[in-house]
C-alpha cells in the first residue's frame, strides 16, 4: 500500500514518530523512521504494510515501512 | 411584588393583556385577530409564571397582578384616542378586579406555603402509606426545602422496615428540624431500606452533632444516621480550578510539588484521610507493561517481590508503577496513593517487550498470570486498534473478572473514539482518559464514553519514576490509567469485598464532572472515592 503524508511526532508514551496520511489516517511505523525524514511535517511517500501487536503508543495503526522517500511538499 | 412587572412572563402577559383590550375595544377598529392573539398569549405566560414563583397561587398573581397593569395600559389609550375616562372606563374596572385577585392569590400562596410547588411528595407519602401527620410533616419540609437546605446541614436517617417517622418527629423538631423522604420514588416494596431513609434538614450546625447522637440512641426506630455530605461539588472544589493543589500538601516527598496531578484528582486530600486509615491489608496492583525497574529507591518497599518481571529497559512500565504505587511520606522521590506504603503492593508482568510492543498473546498470558497469582487490580497502559474484538484477549480478560480482578485499562491516544480499541473496549473494563491540569480532555486522548466504564484522570506531564533511580514527565493515557488502577487498589486495600462495577460506580459518582466529561466520563476524586469505600459516606443518587 503506497501513502503520501506528513511525518509527525508524538510526544506522548516517551516519544515516538509517525505518518499522517493526505487522508488523515495515523499511521505507526513499528520500526520507526530513518533519522533523515526525523522531521516533524516532513513530506513523503511510503510503501506500507499493515502489521500488527499490541504496544504502549496507542496511537495509529501499525506498519511496516517497505520503503519511503521524501516528496516535494506539492508532490 | 412590584418588581415582578418587569420579569419576561409579566411583560407577555402585559403585551397579551394590552393586545385582548385594545383589540376588543368597543369601535369600530375592533379587531378578533388581536384579542385571540393576545389572549394566546397571556395563557401561554402562565406556566411562565407558575415556573418563576414555584407555586400555582403565586404564579396566578403574579399573571393578574400583570393583566391589570397590561388593562391599565388599554385603559389609558381609551381615554387618550377618546379624549376623556369614558373611552377606558370598563378596562379600569376589568384592571381593578385583576388587581384584587392578584392581592388574594398572593396571600394565599403565603398562607398555604406553595403547596403546590411538589406534586410528588404527597402521592410519594400515599404509597409509602404514611400517617396524615407524616405527610403534613413531609408537605411542610418540601415546601420550605430552599430554606432548609441554606440554613444547615443535613442528615439521612434510615428508618427500620416497620417504624414511623412520627415516633422521632417531635425530637427532630425539638432541633428545629424538619424530615422529608429522601427517595420519594422508591417504595416499600421497590427496597426497603431506601424507602425509609428521611433527609432531615433545618437543624443548625451546632447542634447537628447532638441531634446525631440522640437519634442514634433511637435504636427501636432508627437504623442508620449519617451526615448528608456533598460529594464531587465540594467548595474547595472551585479553588482547585485555580490552584494547583486542593489543600496543603500532606506528604514529605520532595517532587510532590511538581505534581499537578495530585491535586486534579484530589490525592492531596485523599492523604489527609488515608494517614489515619488502616487498610485490611496491602492490594495487588499488576502492572502489565515493559517490566519494571524493581530497584527504584521509591518503588523497592512496596514492589512485590516475587513479580516475574523485575526490570525495565524502556522503563514505560516502571513510570506506571510509580504512578500506582510509589511509597509515599518517605521523604523521597514522588508521591501516589499508597501512603506509608501500607495499602499497595505493585506487582509487573512484562506483556510487552523493551521496545513497548507486545502481542495479544503475551498480554493475554500476563492478564492470566496476574490473575492466578492473586492481583487485585489489573493495570494496562497499553492497547491497539482492532476493527474486531479480539477473542483471546476478550477471553483472558473475562477469566480474571470472573476471579474478581478489576481489570483498568487506557483508552488510547488517537484523539477518537475508543470502541475499536482494545482492551479498554471490552465490556466491564475500567477504560481511562487523560485530562489537563484544567481538567479538559488531553489533546491527543480518546474518547471513552461510548464504552462500559469511562473514567478520566490527568494524563499530561505526569511525573515519575525512570530506571536507575531517575525521575521523568512523560503524557499519554498510560500515565491517566495507573493513578486510577492505585486509588483502586487502595479501595479495595481498606475494603477488600469491593466488587468491580462497586467500584466503578463508587468512582463515576464521587468523581468531578469536567467541561468535557461527555468525552471522557467524570475525573477520578480520590478522597471522596476513599471515603466512601471506607463506608464513612452514602452517596445520593
Amino acid at each position: 500500500m503506497v501513502v503520501k503524508g506528513k511525518v509527525t511526532y508524538n510526544d506522548l508514551e516517551g516519544g515516538f514518530w509517525g505518518i499522517v496520511t493526505d487522508e488523515d489516517e495515523q499511521l505507526r511505523p513499528v520500526d520507526g523512521l530513518p533519522t533523515s525524514l526525523q522531521r516533524a511535517g516532513c513530506r513523503i511517500e511510503a510503501d506500507v504494510e499493515p502489521s500488527s501487536g499490541i504496544s504502549i503508543f496507542m496511537w495509529g495503526r501499525p506498519v511496516k515501512v517497505r520503503s519511503i522517500r521524501q516528496i516535494e511538499s506539492n508532490g | 411584588m412590584l418588581h415582578s412587572l418587569l420579569s419576561l412572563p409579566s411583560l407577555i402577559t402585559i403585551a397579551g393583556a394590552v393586545m385582548l383590550g385594545y383589540g376588543a375595544r368597543r369601535t369600530s377598529r375592533r379587531s378578533p385577530v388581536a384579542s385571540l392573539l393576545g389572549f394566546v398569549l397571556v395563557v401561554a405566560s402562565l406556566p411562565m409564571h407558575v415556573s418563576a414563583t414555584h407555586g400555582l397561587l403565586a404564579g396566578g398573581s403574579s399573571l393578574l397582578l400583570s393583566a391589570a397593569a397590561g388593562l391599565g395600559i388599554v385603559a389609558l389609550l381609551l381615554n387618550r384616542d377618546s379624549g376623556g375616562a369614558k373611552g377606558g372606563r370598563q378596562f379600569i374596572v376589568l384592571a381593578l378586579a385583576s388587581l384584587v385577585g392578584s392581592v388574594l392569590l398572593f396571600f394565599g400562596s403565603s398562607l398555604f406555603g406553595g403547596s403546590s410547588i411538589h406534586h410528588g411528595a404527597p402521592h410519594a407519602t400515599e404509597d409509602a402509606g404514611l400517617s396524615a401527620s407524616q405527610t403534613q410533616a413531609v408537605e411542610t419540609a418540601n415546601a420550605v426545602e430552599t430554606v432548609a437546605t441554606a440554613d444547615g446541614e443535613s442528615l439521612l436517617v434510615e428508618l427500620g422496615p416497620d417504624d414511623n417517622i412520627d415516633e422521632i418527629l417531635p425530637l427532630i423538631a425539638e432541633y428545629g428540624g424538619r424530615a422529608e423522604r429522601a427517595f420519594p420514588t422508591v417504595s416499600l416494596t421497590d427496597d426497603e431500606d431506601l424507602s425509609q431513609v428521611f433527609m432531615v434538614s433545618g437543624v443548625k450546625k451546632d447542634l447537628l452533632l447532638k441531634l446525631i447522637d440522640l437519634l442514634r440512641k433511637q435504636i427501636e426506630d432508627v437504623d442508620n444516621v449519617e451526615i448528608n455530605e456533598p460529594i464531587g461539588l465540594e467548595p474547595v472544589d472551585v479553588e482547585t480550578t485555580t490552584d494547583k493543589f486542593s489543600s496543603p500538601l500532606l506528604t514529605n516527598d520532595p517532587l510532590a510539588s511538581q505534581q499537578w496531578s495530585l491535586g486534579v484528582a484530589r490525592v492531596d486530600a485523599a492523604h489527609r484521610i488515608l494517614k489515619d486509615i488502616t487498610p485490611v491489608r496491602k492490594a495487588v496492583v499488576a502492572i502489565l507493561d515493559t517490566g519494571v525497574d524493581a530497584a527504584h529507591e521509591d518503588i523497592v518497599s512496596s514492589f512485590l517481590k516475587e513479580s516475574p518481571a523485575t526490570s525495565d529497559i524502556h522503563g514505560h512500565g516502571t513510570h506506571c508503577a510509580g504512578i500506582a504505587g510509589a511509597a509515599t511520606n518517605n521523604g523521597k522521590g514522588m508521591a501516589s496513593l499508597n501512603w506509608d506504603g501500607k495499602f499497595v503492593e505493585v506487582a509487573s508482568y512484562a506483556a510487552l517487550g523493551d521496545t513497548g510492543m507486545g502481542t495479544v498473546e503475551t498480554m493475554a498470558q500476563a492478564i492470566i498470570d496476574a490473575t492466578t497469582d492473586g492481583a487485585d487490580v489489573i493495570s494496562m497502559s497499553l492497547g491497539e486498534f482492532s476493527l474486531f474484538p479480539v477473542k483471546v484477549v476478550t477471553d483472558a480478560v473475562e477469566f480474571a473478572q470472573k476471579r474478581g480482578v478489576i481489570v483498568v485499562a487506557a483508552a488510547g491516544n488517537s484523539n477518537r473514539d475508543a470502541k475499536m480499541h482494545i482492551p479498554s473496549n471490552i465490556d466491564g473494563v475500567i477504560a481511562v482518559a487523560a485530562v489537563d491540569e484544567n481538567n479538559r480532555k488531553a489533546s491527543f486522548s480518546n474518547t471513552n464514553t461510548s464504552l462500559s466504564r469511562p473514567i478520566a484522570a490527568p494524563g499530561v506531564n505526569i511525573l515519575s519514576l525512570e530506571p536507575n533511580g531517575k525521575y521523568g514527565k512523560k503524557s499519554g493515557t498510560s500515565m491517566a490509567t495507573p493513578l486510577v488502577s492505585g486509588l483502586i487498589g487502595v479501595m479495595r486495600a481498606i475494603n477488600p469485598e469491593l466488587t468491580a462495577e462497586q467500584v466503578y460506580t463508587i468512582l463515576e459518582e464521587t468523581g468531578r464532572s469536567g467541561p468535557d466529561a461527555a468525552k471522557v466520563g467524570s475525573t477520578i476524586q480520590a478522597d471522596a472515592a476513599v471515603r466512601v469505600a471506607a463506608g464513612n459516606i452514602v452517596v445520593r443518587s
